[in-house]
């Protein structure tokens, strides 16, 4: 039995249903992450593991035990908040330890578990400020703080680090990865950021209008998508989806203008799909420039292009769906100018266009490195 | 180049003084004019009538602080103030507490419930008189009902002090609750989440995490109602007169008999100018309890 459970764990505010009934199992000592949009129910999915929202339908079990209608404070977890909610009229110290003095926890075990917490997340010298006279990065490791004097079974974090500028939240995600690693505990994280949940996560929870689209390793869901949902949702750029009509059994692929050759291990899933609607992904990274027009190139014409120094996206329109291409830095393009796209097709995903669920990987999905580079081998 | 900066950060500051002026005008001739004309007053043997007045020093503070009437009256006010804050605090927390978790309806509930600030005291206080006559009154009706002697609300010292803080609850209730529900509002729910989740619930999370947040509020709501109900005069003019006897003749009332009974403008000053010393000095009490913790944090 899984350390966490979820049960057909549903959630109704009165007729509107923001979870359906649905199942999730978390193991003891896992990073997990909840992602999706906003809206996508997954902050309503934390509150109902910490008991703040009450479950429609549905068990919920934590080590073993049936907590479904236990209290939040008899749950045995701990929870750090967006605006990391700490109690303004108390010092960082007493933030810390009122969870503890509220468990009647003896005086001397407290202020060794708060000096312990303080000393790992560097408050030592900062134990008898308030919270006003801290800074974001500060406040967010005392919420932090508070929540690891507990030593809960489980941590819960909703969107911690969306109140901080961009160069704190880097920080600060390598600071709750390392101390995920130094507690071992169990976790669970919600973002509306992929970026974090890729970086953070041991396992990812994609959720869309409250159901799981899918759950795995950051990289297996970079790397097969079960849906064109989660496709398009993991990495950034986000995927290219172009819409196609399967040909010719399941050889060729017609989006507008353009034939796409399909490589031979994907024609048989295909063959069945001849003459019907599909969404063929490709992430940006995958698609390459021709210096001329050839089978399968995609003809181009920039609306923007974005220099990021270290590569270079292009943006431009096929089909009416905005098509990107990343591309290592290079001068000499910019908006309005055309190009040719080749597309490295092994590495692309095909879904149903109608439901968007995943028809078939490319061959090449799980290749680490494209293959024009592969040949520099590694460098130990 | 500075010196010139500061020049003419000097004339705009200059060129603001004349909007300050209607506003100063204003304050000077219906407050500061007036609280020093009775300072003044409070130093003369000023006697409404008389064709002169003289300078007579702390005369009328003396003969004042001698006199038991004004100790009774500090007593009466006093208790009366304290008696009638105490219970409209708890009563307005608990129904603000009430209404915030209620949420639908509670709108028209605070409407409701606000109704008696809304009416002018002197009419409250005539209705609140309709209800606690002897015999006949509302009150009594009800009492006499259920086969219970009713007490002379009025006619009896103590019956008529309960009756006067009665009056204050259930006028200035609401005051207090609209104000501590509006301070609830401001409350940051996830901090109430977040006691929930520390294990802090119904007493505990209100005495640990809601009291503590509402204290902007709170101070506000004390101090505006003790400068108020040191003030009080229409009611208690109207519902008991400071009878029996003197026995709920509060500060502000002996001030009025003095004025406007014995026409002893200069005592009557002294005296306003004392119960003025007297709420300053509790306000200072209620900031310095409310704020004992974290002097300057707001």
């Amino acid at each position: 039995m899984a350390f966490l459970e979820l049960r057909k764990v549903a959630k109704r505010f009165g007729s509107h249903e923001v979870i359906p009934p649905l199942d999730l199992a978390i193991e003891k000592g896992e990073f997990v992450v909840f992602v999706g949009p906003s809206g996508c129910g997954k902050s309503t999915l934390m509150r109902l593991i910490a008991g703040l929202e009450p479950s429609s339908d549905g068990e919920i079990w934590i080590d073993g035990r049936d907590v479904t209608d236990v209290l939040p404070k008899d749950r045995d977890i701990a929870m750090v908040f967006q605006n990391y909610a700490l109690y303004p009229d108390k010092s960082v110290y007493d933030n810390m330890a009122f969870g503890l003095r509220m468990r009647k926890t003896p005086a001397r075990e407290v202020d060794e578990r708060v000096r312990a917490a303080a000393r790992v997340l560097g408050l030592d010298a900062l134990l008898e400020r308030r919270p006003a006279q801290l800074s974001g990065g500060q406040r967010q490791r005392v919420a932090v703080g508070r929540a690891m004097v507990r030593e809960p079974k489980i941590f819960l974090f909703d969107e911690p680090l969306s109140n901080l500028d961009a160069h704190l939240r880097v920080h600060m995600r390598t600071e709750l990865v390392r101390l995920h690693r130094q507690l071992g505990a169990t976790m669970i994280y919600v973002t509306h950021d992929q970026v974090e949940a890729m970086t953070m996560g041991d396992r990812i929870v994609v959720l869309d209008h409250g159901r799981i689209r899918q759950a795995g390793a950051p990289l297996e869901l970079f790397r097969r998508p079960a849906n064109a949902f989660v496709a398009g949702f993991i990495g950034s750029p986000a995927m290219n989806m172009l819409p196609c009509v399967v040909e010719q059994h399941g050889t060729e692929l017609r989006s507008g203008p353009v034939t796409i050759p399909v490589p031979p291990p994907l024609r048989a899933a295909l063959k069945p799909w001849s003459g019907k609607a599909v969404l063929f992904g490709l992430r940006p990274q995958f698609v390459g420039l021709a210096a001329a027009p050839g089978s399968g190139t995609l003809r181009l014409t920039l609306d923007a292009v974005e220099h990021l120094g270290t590569e270079t996206i292009l943006i431009g329109l096929h089909e009416g769906r905005p098509f990107q291409v990343v591309v290592p830095t290079m001068v000499g393009i910019s908006a309005g100018s055309s190009i040719f796209a080749t597309l490295d097709a092994g590495r692309g995903h095909v879904f149903d266009a109608a439901t968007g669920d995943l028809i078939a990987h490319g061959s090449d999905v799980d290749a680490s490195v494209p293959e024009s580079i592969a040949g520099l081998g590694h460098v130990s | 180049m500075a010196s010139t900066h500061r020049r003419s950060r000097l004339d705009r500051r200059r060129s603001l003084w004349p909007f300050v002026v209607p506003s100063a005008l204003i304050i000077i001739s219906v407050q500061i004019y007036p609280l020093a004309y009775a300072l003044y007053l409070s130093f003369t043997d000023f006697y409404l009538g008389a064709a002169s007045s003289n300078f007579i020093g702390l005369q009328n503070y003396v003969s004042l602080l001698a006199q038991d009437r004004v100790w009774s009256a500090l007593r009466v006010t006093l208790s009366l103030v304290v008696v009638s804050i105490l219970i409209e605090f708890v009563l307005g927390l608990l129904l603000a507490l009430a209404l915030y978790k209620l949420v639908r309806g509670a709108k028209l509930f605070s409407t409701l419930m606000f109704v008696p600030y809304l009416i002018t005291p002197v009419v409250a206080a005539l209705f609140l008189r309709w209800v606690f006559a002897s015999r006949w009154g509302l009150a009594d009706a009800l009492i006499a009902s259920m086969n219970i002697f009713p007490p002379d609300w009025l006619g009896a010292p103590s019956w008529a002090f309960v009756t006067l803080v009665v009056a204050d609850i259930w006028q200035f209730t609401p005051f207090i609750m609209l104000i501590l529900f509006a301070g609830l509002q401001g409350i940051n729910p996830s901090l109430l989440e977040a006691g929930r989740i520390d294990g802090a619930s119904g007493a505990r999370l209100v005495w640990h995490v809601i009291l503590p947040a509402l204290r902007p509020q709170i101070l506000f709501v004390l101090a505006i109602r003790l400068m108020d109900a040191f003030r009080t005069f229409d009611s208690i003019y109207v519902l008991t007169g400071g009878g029996p006897g003197t026995a709920t003749e509060t500060m502000t009332l002996y001030t009025y008999m003095l004025a406007f009974k014995q026409l002893e403008v200069g005592r009557a000053s002294a005296m306003g100018v004392l119960t003025l010393l007297v709420v300053t000095g509790l306000i200072l009490m209620v900031i310095s309890v409310v704020y004992r913790r974290d002097k300057g944090a707001f």
